[in-house]
């Protein structure tokens, strides 16, 4: 079949594109219950907060000014406690159990409405090594030494550019994370550990889902058995979480100098003053949700690109950028733009803004309202093509590689004049009806998002006039779509593609109705952050600590490990030296 | 639209259009044009519209595929408007042989259908016993197999005169979560 559309001029009239009004999740009562507070309570109240923080450095990017400031005569401390975790996630409940364990007092706070960050969603997988009770129990014969080797490996662009001295602790504290974990609540699946990482012995467990009740799990993942089981431990040990306080500024005793003293939060549009007297941990889960600060590694990361997690949490770069406010260092930025690790996946689950490959979100979970879709999940990459912001081709659609993301990072058309040179722009996978039934798809609501992600018309010039989308800076032509349509359908006839050399050319798209499924690529791993030595202490511009300041997880730098294994035993480590601290 | 045609063989092609203003288009006039814009079709829009889509007329239309070998690129063209459309097939020579694809799945040794076959710009699908039929010149061939969730299946065959290949296929294991730990 083919599908002409008749021209009327002036006649065709466009539905404007209208953003999707999103309702606030509301918190379920069972994630807002009482704790056991071994914290100290409230010691004073600030009503000059907001003179105080204008008179402290400061450094703003993106919605909020996050400000690092400098301790005076007058502050006034709401809360304290010995240990003060920003962030309830995987890096900051370890490191809060860890605190607590080592008998400091523990106060969690976390900017969103729950526990979690984005280790939630996770698919709670946790390849620790080095001789695990889970590895003797399949009698699988490792070494911290092993691990060490495994995870330096030259070969490997995600290990090349790491501290080794940090990969070397990290090796070492493998075995009493894990059992760590078991110790406060973490089940695994009783299987044999796999292979994982490019690693040369079995080390991969697989948590199990927390439970049934999406209200608990927020989309049903793995993940959930790890941070739940530990909130719980948490809790039942005494450390208080803290849940929508945003933390606003690290407070020192001077901008650059001296002892970090406290944290401010924003709760309900109020300042918070949390004092701690032996340390602050940032765990606040790195920062690729942050555009300008992901922008400094990469800048071709513009606004268009959506973030796996996301719209549960953001990595805003919040603790990175006080950090900084105050003095702290970098470490290991080029692994942030490694071109090896997963800092940009392609899409998998199509029409949908937020399609990250191992992320499906389902219709019941409480955050559907802000997923918008679950997104078409895409068995063979065969069925459909990849078009640009122009509606051409622009690589190979079943190449899995970084050359396929660096292609869809390129310029795709755009020659700069608009001042919006630096992303690539959207991508769109344009299919057919044929396509739908051979994937077996139902391509409506809510597996789609028709308010800006998802398009379908009965012609292809009919359906590049509908695509509009707030990163679609200009209409696609529907001359172009049909000419890519076209020249991609006589390249199925001769079997072979003269363009991008796609490897197996299948299926004409010719079959109406015809769709455009949102496909741009989806960013993950922040894999470079703050700079910390082997205690997880924050390290200045000049190489010196910064006394009371500690970092973990995604914020933390020095090792490009992706997921919950790195993050685990930062975390773990981080609350031990900082309960440890004088 | 099916490709490839055979060489002064009789073909098929649907042909739908659709008004943007939202006209109704039963009854008017479709042409197909060759390479050379002579008409080698006409044929009138339909009064139902193609199922799953909001508007299409459409219409078959039968025409004599090209005397000339090779890549082919004709024009349907709306009569009553100024609607276009270029679209491709390929002109082959008559047949000469008839090869069988015979396609079990490996591991339970069971036909399967629904397979792609390609040889070369020759396609085929199988049926339900697994089977199927490309009939095609002699010459050298590459053979692709592929089904959906099946590991492709690729060879260079010889074609001399009718024979029949046997292909076992391979399900593709896929990782549950191969990136997000």
């Amino acid at each position: 079949m083919v599908a002409l559309r008749k021209l009327h001029g002036g006649c065709q009239s466009h539905k404007m594109f209208t953003r999707r009004t999103h309702l606030d999740v509301n918190c379920s009562p069972s994630l807002l219950r009482g704790s056991k507070n071994m914290a100290d309570k409230k010691q004073h109240f600030n009503p000059s907060r907001r003179r105080f923080i204008k008179e402290g450095a400061a450094i703003g990017v993106g919605s909020t000014a996050l400000a690092g400031v400098a301790a005076q005569a007058q502050t006034r401390w709401d809360r304290t406690a010995d240990v003060v975790i920003v962030g309830a996630g995987a890096s900051g409940l370890p490191a809060a159990i860890m605190a607590r364990d080592k008998g400091a007092t523990v106060i969690v706070l976390d900017a969103n409405h729950d526990i979690g960050g984005h280790a939630m969603l996770s698919g709670g997988r946790v390849p620790l090594g080095g001789g695990t009770s889970m590895q003797k129990k399949y009698g699988i014969a490792d070494s911290a030494d092993q691990v060490y080797l495994d995870h330096t490996n030259h070969k490997n662009s995600e290990f090349r550019y790491c501290d080794r001295d940090l990969v070397r602790m990290w090796a070492d504290e493998n075995v009493p994370t894990f059992e760590f974990l078991i110790q406060n609540g973490v089940k695994f699946n009783d299987e044999k550990p796999d292979f994982v990482n490019g690693g040369t012995v079995p080390r991969l467990c697989v948590a199990q889902v927390f439970s049934p009740n999406l209200n608990e799990t927020i989309n049903g993942r793995p993940g959930s058995g790890i941070v739940r089981p530990l909130e719980k431990s948490a809790r039942a040990k005494g450390v208080e979480i803290l849940l929508r306080h945003r933390m606003t500024a690290i407070i020192r005793e001077n901008p650059s100098s001296g002892r970090v003293l406290g944290v401010t939060a924003k709760f309900e549009n109020k300042d918070v003053n949390i004092r701690a007297r032996k340390g602050v941990i940032i765990a606040t889960g790195g920062h690729t949700s942050n555009v300008a600060f992901r922008r400094m590694f990469d800048p071709r990361l513009t606004d268009e690109y959506q973030v796996a997690g996301e719209p549960w949490t953001k990595q805003n770069a919040d603790g990175e950028m006080l950090a900084m406010a105050i003095g702290a260092s970098l470490w290991a930025t080029s692994n942030q733009s490694n071109d090896g690790g997963r800092a940009v996946t392609k899409t998998r689950h199509i029409g949908v803004r937020y399609g990250y490959e191992n992320l499906r979100w389902d219709p019941q979970s409480p955050m559907f309202e802000k997923a918008g879709g679950s997104g078409l999940t895409v068995r063979s990459f065969q069925d459909l093509i990849l078009v640009n912001q122009m509606g051409q081709r622009f690589w190979n659609e079943m190449d899995n590689s970084y050359a396929f993301l660096s292609a869809c990072l390129g310029t795709n058309g755009n020659l700069g004049r608009n001042g919006k040179s630096n992303g690539g722009g959207p991508v769109w996978a344009i299919f057919d009806a044929d396509a739908v039934t051979r994937e077996q798809w139902d391509p409506q609501p809510p597996n789609v998002d028709v308010n800006g992600w998802f398009f379908s018309a009965d012609t292809i010039a009919e359906l590049a006039g509908k695509i509009k989308n707030p990163y679609q800076l200009r209409p696609i032509s529907a001359d172009v779509l049909q000419q890519s349509v076209n020249k991609y359908n006589s390249f199925v006839d001769e079997g072979k593609d003269r363009d991008f050399a796609r490897p197996m050319l299948m299926y004409k798209i010719q079959k109406p109705p015809f769709y455009a499924a949102w496909s741009t690529p989806i960013l993950h791993d922040t894999l470079a952050g703050l700079k910390i030595n082997t205690k997880c202490q924050v390290i200045d511009r000049n190489d010196q600590a910064i006394p009371g300041l500690y970092a973990c997880g995604e914020s933390a730098g020095g090792f490009a490990l992706h997921g919950l294994p790195r993050v685990l035993v930062f975390g773990r480590v981080a609350g031990r030296e900082a309960a440890g601290a004088s | 639209m099916p490709s490839p045609l055979v060489i002064g063989r009789s073909a098929k092609a649907k042909v739908g259009a659709k008004c943007s203003a939202g006209c109704d288009l039963t009854g008017h006039e479709i042409e197909l044009l060759d390479g050379t814009g002579r008409v080698i079709a006409r044929g009138r829009l339909g009064g139902e519209v193609l199922s799953g889509t909001s508007g299409l007329h459409w219409t078959e239309m039968e025409f004599v595929a090209p005397s000339a070998v090779g890549a082919h690129t004709c024009t349907a063209t709306l009569v009553h408007g100024e609607a276009r459309l270029e679209f491709t097939f390929i002109i082959v020579p008559p047949p000469e042989c008839s090869v069988t694809i015979q396609i079990l799945e490996q591991r339970t040794n069971t036909p399967l259908p629904d397979v792609d076959v390609r040889f070369g710009i020759y396609r085929a699908s199988s049926n339900e016993h697994g089977r199927a039929n490309v009939e095609l010149p002699r010459g050298n061939y590459t053979v692709n197999v592929w089904k959906m969730g099946y590991q492709l299946f690729s060879t260079d065959i010889i074609v001399t005169g009718n024979q029949t290949v046997d292909v076992a296929l391979v399900k593709e294991l896929e990782p549950a979560q191969p990136y997000w730990m």
